[in-house]
């Protein structure tokens, strides 16, 4: 599943500037456009998770955030970020829903569309995205306009793999990032009749081969992952650290599940000793995460990701 | 069709070797957006939001009773657990029947409760769950069992009991009301008692209440209120790590 290139018109120019290589009528000109647009690109990815129906800011008296959060602050800080131009993917790591009496009355509809508000590109499902259910998670995706992506569970007579994808591509100003999500074992956390049908597999066998898939198979210049696992265990259950440390494929990992409120994105090394980054940013919609990535021209192979906040600063009212 | 074939795969070859693999570097990253009052709105999500929050807003505005106190989570165990599990297990009988321990998990808290009025948005948002009130009948060894699952965890929210801990294993325990019954009622959810959050209850007989714990908790408040009392958060040391 791939979306249209929102940056059509800029490849245009790209493809006018390569009809003298068509006239050889030898070379496909997508590689060498999609390179040759690479040259210098940024990207903005920013990103939330566990949001959990809390669509209002926290009261005033809240003990731990008072005043503090807002899906509507959150979509207008998203707009002044794409008012700086460049390119810019939003991801959401899962359990959007439950938490707040939102959902209790509305089954997840306002969160969906705000998110397709906000011009969400990917998410993935956290286990509180099936508290009202397979029946309940259909309804919920059947508003969303924003694709799902999850990699490790078999779908079995649900039919949910109609909405939920292993992964997807995509292009942003000829780069191609691919987006893939896992998800933990929902056994344990629902009741059994939510979850009927629905089979888990382990989430870093998964992860690996739809991120061979996307990096090698299908080109992508960069190949994130939206993880439900959580961030981290004191024992040796699967995280988002363990995923990172026995991955190949993947540049970075946004999670969530387990609430976490890193200061920064982290930095881990893979099988092959390429970096990771992985992020959480805590719960309730309170922060917006932001990674950038640079894409170096030939001479200089290296993306660089860096989240420069200071810049940002100067050109934004946060 | 055959030089054009060599021609195509040279060019792919140019392209890709003159700018093939690119390998992800990181650099030192920076802290996300903090969301605060600072925060300027937006009108679209403003308009989008006003139609699902007004038919609500009466209705969970509604101020059910007042605490005395700010009550947060913590372990081995909190002024949020104490109230809420103190709270139900005070204030819920089913057919005459009152529960000698009530059980919660820290997890299933979902928030934590300011001082002052407690709306029935608070009760919603601490419980948002469907999960409905059950009372399990529990001999000795079953509550063993359980509650070597609740010092596994480090404790949790749980009125009745007096639990030592030492670590994450049980010390010693003892029924307030009734230190030497044979057995005793526990009054927790069907969540818990269906193998939720990995708990471990077993039972000799299950009364169902048929109504949801938050609707338990909206109930057991508004009786206290009713009688003039308020809802009064604290620790008291009812489990403690004996080190």
């Amino acid at each position: 599943m791939e979306e249209p290139n929102k940056s059509s018109s800029n490849r245009r120019q790209w493809i006018k500037a390569g009809l003298g290589f068509l006239a050889l009528g030898a070379v496909s000109p997508h590689e060498l456009i999609a390179n040759e647009a690479k040259r210098g690109k940024r990207l903005s990815v920013l990103h939330t998770n566990d949001w959990h129906s809390r669509i209002d800011p926290f009261p005033q008296n809240d003990p731990k955030f008072p005043g503090q959060g807002g899906a509507s602050r959150r979509a207008r800080l998203i707009e002044q970020i794409r008012a700086e131009g460049g390119e810019v993917l939003l991801l959401d790591a899962g359990d959007i829903v439950q938490g707040t009496p939102y959902f209790n009355y509305y089954a997840g509809k306002p969160e969906i569309e705000l998110m397709n508000l906000m011009r969400y590109d990917a998410a993935t499902l956290g286990n509180h995205d099936f508290d009202n259910g397979v029946e309940g998670l259909k309804k919920m995706l059947s508003w969303a306009r924003f694709p799902f992506v999850n990699c490790n569970y078999g779908w079995g007579d649900t039919r949910l793999e109609q909405w939920v994808k292993p992964s997807v591509i995509v292009r942003r100003g000829g780069l191609r990032i691919g987006i893939l999500g896992v998800g933990l074992e929902l056994g344990p956390l629902l009741p059994a009749e939510n979850i009927k049908g629905i089979h888990y597999y382990d989430p870093i066998q998964k992860a690996n081969s739809e991120a061979l898939k996307l990096k090698k198979g299908k080109g992508c210049d960069l190949v994130i992952c939206l993880s439900h696992l959580g961030y981290s265990y004191p024992d040796s259950k699967v995280s988002d650290r363990v995923l990172a440390s026995q991955s190949r494929n993947i540049d970075a990992i946004l999670g969530g599940h387990t609430h976490t409120f890193l200061e920064k994105p982290e930095v881990s090394l893979n099988l092959e000793g390429n970096s990771v980054i992985i992020n959480q940013v805590g719960w309730a919609g309170l922060r917006l995460g932001r990674v950038n990535w640079q894409f170096s021209s030939c001479n200089n192979t290296n993306n660089k990701a860096s989240a420069q906040i200071e810049d940002f600063k100067k050109s934004i009212a946060i | 069709m055959r030089i054009t074939k060599v021609i195509h795969q040279v060019f792919h070859l140019i392209v890709w070797s003159s700018c093939a693999s690119y390998t992800p570097k990181s650099e030192p990253l920076t802290e996300p957006y903090t969301l605060s009052s600072s925060n300027q709105t937006d009108t679209k999500a403003e308009a989008l939001i006003r139609p699902y929050r007004e038919p609500m807003q009466a209705s969970m505005a509604e101020t059910l009773c007042i605490s005395s106190a700010a009550a947060v989570k913590g372990l081995p165990e909190s002024t949020l657990g104490n109230a809420i599990t103190d709270l139900l297990r005070n204030e819920i009988a089913f057919a005459g029947r009152m529960a000698d321990i009530c059980f919660l998990n820290t997890g299933g808290l979902r928030v934590e409760w300011p001082k002052g009025a407690i709306t029935r948005n608070h009760v919603f948002e601490l419980m948002p769950f469907e999960n409905e009130l059950v009372m399990v009948r529990m001999n000795r060894t079953q509550i063993d069992t359980f509650l070597a699952g609740v010092a596994a965890k480090g404790g949790a929210p749980l009125s009745g009991v007096q639990l030592s801990l030492d670590g994450l294993t049980v010390q010693s325990w003892s029924v307030l009301s009734k230190p030497d019954q044979r057995s005793y009622w526990l009054l927790t959810s069907d969540y818990l008692v269906n193998g939720g959050d990995k708990y471990n209850i077993q039972y000799e007989e299950l009364l169902r209440l048929n109504i949801k714990v938050r609707d338990g908790i909206e109930t057991a408040l508004i009786q206290l209120n009713k009688r003039g009392e308020t809802l009064n958060p604290k620790l008291d040391g009812r489990t403690k790590q004996i080190k």
